[in-house]
């Protein structure tokens, strides 16, 4: 049984194929559902807020940022939501390889993958205050359970973005 | 009497008045988000070199900012909108 740490690797038809232990599958499905609970956070959010920022620091713009926002956000939020949809179904062809579940991503599937992925990211980060640099977690840490799993989605962000600059 | 002459000009409808100063698109540095996907984004949205997309994400990194693109409001509103589409913290300002 060949070991998967590299977790991307090319497949038949510019497809990518995502190799994952059954446990980080179960984490990754359960993304899309955590996401959609962001976009429907009440204003004020940091974790939306960081997902939805402004256009314009200058405060004698206001005008043009209210008109960003009115004309941008509805879009942004639309091509997020079809990323969650065009993920979930790419979990729904999950095949068994051994001990591994395996995906065929397409190019859209990917940038699908690769929206929620960096999404994820920055909600958990912005909510657990990240900064730059090394995490160390302390078993104790209340947090410890979502650093962890903010650890884990960078490295296979990191992986797949590898993948794509080739 | 007379009165001065008084010249007549006319008036300005071209699209570019001398008020329309050129706007610049600025991407923060921000806790989260990865070197290589920023440079990837660099590369996809604005056709940059690997080298060029690289410079400019250190410029972020290293300084705190960077200008990544330039032009009209309404081309770097565009831009600013795209940059938040892959979840990078960008704005706009005045060139100058």
């Amino acid at each position: 049984m060949s070991p998967r740490w590299k977790r991307f690797r090319r497949g038949p038809d510019h497809t990518l194929v995502v190799s994952l232990a059954p446990a980080e599958m179960d984490l990754l499905v359960g993304l899309p559902a955590e996401l959609r609970g962001v976009f429907d956070a009440p204003a004020g959010d940091p974790g939306a807020a960081r997902l939805f920022p402004r256009a314009y620091l200058d405060p004698t713009e206001e005008e043009a940022e209210a008109e960003y926002e009115a004309l941008v956000q509805p879009d942004l939020l639309r091509q997020r939501l079809d990323a969650l949809e065009l993920v979930t179904a790419s979990f729904d062809r999950a095949v068994e390889a051994g001990e591994w579940r395996e995906v065929a991503l397409t190019p859209d599937d990917v940038g699908a993958w690769l929206g929620v992925l960096n999404d994820t990211r920055l909600v958990l980060g912005t909510r657990l205050d990240v900064t730059e640099g090394e995490l160390t977690i302390a078993d104790d840490d209340p947090n410890a359970a979502a650093y962890r799993i903010y650890a884990w989605l960078t490295s296979l962000q990191g992986e797949l973005v590898e993948q794509l600059l080739g | 009497m007379t009165t001065a002459p008084v010249e007549i000009r006319e008036p300005d409808v071209s699209e570019e008045t001398t008020t329309d100063r050129p706007w610049m698109v600025i991407v923060w540095n921000d806790p989260v988000n990865l070197m290589s996907y920023v440079v990837y984004v660099f590369q996809k949205l604005f056709g940059y070199s690997r080298k060029k997309a690289t410079k400019l994400m250190r410029q972020v990194h290293e300084e705190g900012r960077a200008a990544v693109s330039d032009g009209t409001r309404e081309k770097c509103e565009a831009d600013v909108a795209r940059l938040h589409a892959h979840g990078l913290w960008a704005t706009m300002e005045h060139d100058s």
